[in-house]
């Protein structure tokens, strides 16, 4: 992982948001530097949702912060509908940010206590001095209804007379208010309960297709973000790994570590038995030290030497998949053969095989089109199947 | 202390027979009082857990899982009022003091809570912590402690077991602090082990590494364990059987393959709906649970799901159902038209033609998940 480049970006006639190169460094204390987010491009095309999948630390809330200038990133351009939000300051910067609204992760705490909920909503149209009173009021009680609350009866409460879940619908009506073409949604249901979670989940699709919302969706959690992404970026360690239409993404993960994610997912059938050892050993590693070359080496079970010494660059493995990885698990050769050097750490015979095998994948896009629409059954018991015993070994690896 | 004092007693096989009852809970109430009035948390719950069974617990967030669990530990504030049996061997707990506790806590039931970073102390090293039970539950002397404390360290697989013992919590990732807690909940070998959403606060790499922690010391220690969790994904593969709770009562509780094969009460299968599936192609419309759980303060006298419930009756709003039988042994739900019955289709049936938001929701959830 530790994926750099911008093949996966497309033509900047057909995307509302284009970011390059992005880097946020925050300090560490003692003259350290922290690399949160570490040369990260996407885009996102208009009425397109963006899924940002990662363990927490994984710099997806930052890259997504960076994006609203909240706080600005250390170096890298913000493309939106054409301008670098990067190159403006104060009052030019203050009138673009209309366009692009966030919905935090804690309803709750994201709205003022003592404040009523038609205020709330209301404020941002007040700041911009948009319209009459009543066109105010008026447009207050559109975006409360878009949400699923009765104006006349939430207008005038607090937010305390509210459950999560629709704390959560007052924060997305106030980010609907200014009419944004943009809303980057910052784990908007990581702190619902399920049930609720569907319904928050389901409302965003709605209004998404009613005003023709473009979404940045943060999540740590893989089936959510399958449920509402168009195209899905898995982050590791302030990079991107692997970025993908999400039915294809689950279907034959290219990265051993969205593999790995995947396979840690609990499934709520007893039936299906999580297999342990796909899992990934370790923890984070500190984003005050990455490891060299590949940030995702040190956990992988996939790991040789060249991944150490040099960083993947992100490459089109598949028709629309993009992967940072000189191993990945989608080529035109067959994963079980692809599979083996990985299970002999660290020779030079494996390093060879691996090359020669992603050398030979962006040539022959249709050869893996076929085979992942037509079995995505087997595709999931095939990764875990795989990753067994290549996770044995990364495990030994890493005690030594 | 002046009663007892317990050894860590190695695992003697003849002790842990198998589907020897260790807990038996029976109408176990639990209210809380508030300006308001009496919160009944845990209203009339009643189970029992065999000797190295695992029993999920899961719920929305306000069901009363947690409370449950810490009814029977004992840990309860001031405000609560509890009732009913808990008999944990052949001993009742229910009349035991906190000072008889004591004895229990640490030696004979253990637990684990949700957030490692505030379940630590900040200013207290790793070993102290670990050791601090052993001392005071057990004969050992400070080195005995010492060695027990890293061989428990070892044994929840945290690398550098040694240097370890003299950190602080706060240089230890999430993931290696809650290893630190099972340890210290385990180091008097505990018989039942109480874990309080142990993974919530955890990524889910991790979250894998630590179910599988526990799944690991459950089978070398012959435990029986508690899993509380709000993710069915979570207590679906690791369990035995699983109670779901609702508004404060278990509504349905089974063999976990058979409650995820064979639902009967409408909020278990509503759960299992809502849940967005990995399998699903992206986009895949959600069933919802329109509504919200009821005021426990003043529960409705019907079944307390009626008020989101597809399946709804005029039955179900006037007579609370019991917790009957279902066909496969070990199998209860509350429910009056249960899912899979004959009467359960009729009644959604006439909902559907009624046109009740509930029931159509719940259908076209249905249809969204059948189609992909």
């Amino acid at each position: 992982m530790a994926g750099i480049g911008t093949a996966h970006l497309r033509p900047t006639d057909d995307v509302l948001l284009r970011v390059e190169h992005l880097v946020v460094n925050f300090a560490g204390g003692r003259g350290r530097t922290v690399s949160a987010v570490a040369d990260v491009s996407f885009d996102v095309a208009e009425r397109e949702t963006l899924g940002l999948v990662g363990e927490s630390g994984c710099g997806k809330s930052t890259a997504a912060r960076a994006v609203m200038q909240l706080p600005a990133p250390t170096s890298g351009s913000v493309l939106f509908k054409g301008k670098d939000l990067t190159k403006f300051h104060g009052e030019k910067l203050r009138v673009q940010r209309p366009q692009i609204q966030i919905v935090f992760q804690d309803p709750i705490s994201s709205l003022n206590p003592r404040r009523t909920v038609g205020d709330i909503v209301g404020a941002p149209l007040r700041i911009w001095k948009r319209g009459t009173p009543e066109e105010r009021r008026a447009k207050v009680d559109e975006a409360l209804d878009a949400v699923g609350l009765d104006p006349a009866i939430a207008r005038d409460k607090r937010p305390h007379e509210f459950s999560g879940g629709q704390c959560q619908r007052i924060c997305i009506a106030r980010a609907l208010v200014l009419e944004p073409q943009l809303i980057i949604c910052d784990e908007p249901v990581s702190a619902l309960d399920v049930s609720v979670q569907a319904q928050i989940l389901n409302l965003l699709e709605d209004l998404k297709e009613r005003y023709g919302l473009t979404l940045v969706f943060i999540t740590h959690d893989l089936a959510v973000v399958k449920n509402v992404s168009d195209r899905v970026a898995v982050m590791y360690l302030g990079k991107i790994c692997e970025l993908a239409a999400p039915d294809r993404l689950y279907a034959s993960p290219a990265h051993p570590y969205t593999a790995a994610l995947l396979s840690s997912i609990p499934v709520p059938d007893p039936r299906v038995t999580t297999l342990s050892s796909g899992l990934v050993p370790g923890d984070l590693p500190s984003p005050l030290d990455p490891p060299s070359g590949c940030r995702f080496r040190t956990r992988c079970p996939r790991a040789q030497e060249r991944c150490a010494v040099e960083q993947p660059q992100i490459r089109e493995v598949a028709d629309g998949q993009f992967v940072a990885c000189h191993f990945p698990l989608v080529g035109d050769v067959a994963p079980a053969a692809d599979v083996q050097p990985a299970v002999r750490p660290v020779s030079s015979g494996g390093n060879g095989a691996g090359t020669e095998a992603s050398g030979g994948d962006d040539s022959t896009p249709e050869a893996p089109s076929g085979p992942s629409d037509a079995a995505p059954p087997d595709a999931p018991s095939d990764t875990p199947a795989g990753a067994p015993t290549d996770a044995s070994s990364g495990d030994g690896a890493r005690a030594g | 202390m002046i009663l007892s004092r317990r050894r860590v007693a190695p695992v003697a096989s003849d002790y842990h027979q198998p589907g020897s009852r260790l807990l038996d809970v029976n109408d176990l109430k639990t209210y809380f009082r508030t300006p308001r009035g009496m919160v009944r948390a845990v209203d009339g719950v009643s189970f029992s857990l065999d000797r190295g069974r695992t029993l999920g617990l899961v719920g929305e967030s306000g069901c009363g899982k947690s409370v449950l669990s810490r009814s029977i530990m004992g840990l309860l504030p001031s405000t609560a009022e509890r009732t009913g049996e808990i008999i944990f061997g052949s001993e009742r707990l229910d009349t035991l003091g906190p000072e008889a506790l004591r004895d229990y806590w640490g030696t004979q039931m253990a637990m684990v809570f949700q957030d490692p970073m505030t379940s630590l102390n900040p200013v207290m090293r790793i070993g102290n912590q670990i050791t601090e039970s052993l001392l005071v539950h057990t004969d050992m002397d400070k080195n005995q402690a010492k060695e027990t404390a890293l061989a428990l360290l070892k044994s929840v697989h945290i690398p550098e077991a040694e240097r370890r013992l003299k950190q602080y919590p706060h240089e230890l990732s999430g993931g290696m602090r809650q290893r630190v807690v099972i340890a210290v909940a385990l180091a008097c070998g505990p018989q039942l082990l109480f874990a309080d959403e142990p993974t919530t606060a955890l990524d889910v790499t991790v979250q894998a590494q630590i179910l599988d922690l526990l799944s690991e010391q459950q089978r070398e220690r012959h435990m029986a364990v508690v899993l509380v969790s709000h993710d069915l994904g979570v207590v679906a593969g690791r369990t035995h059987d699983i109670a779901v709770m609702y508004a404060g009562q278990i509504v349905e509780q089974a063999p976990t393959e058979v409650l995820f094969s064979e639902v009967r009460m409408p909020y278990t299968e509503a759960l299992l709906r809502s849940v967005p599936r990995l399998e699903n192609t992206s986009h895949t419309r959600l069933a919802v649970i329109g509504g919200r759980p009821p005021d426990l303060i003043d529960p409705p006298t019907g079944c307390r799901f009626a008020a989101r419930c597809p399946y709804v009756q005029p039955r179900c709003l006037e007579e609370q159902p019991p917790l009957q039988e279902a066909d496969t042994p070990g199998h209860v739900f509350r429910c009056w038209y249960p899912v899979g019955t004959e009467a359960g289709k009729e009644a959604l049936e006439r909902n559907l033609a009624a046109q009740l938001p509930q029931a159509e929701a719940a259908v076209s959830g249905d249809l969204a998940v059948e189609a992909s």
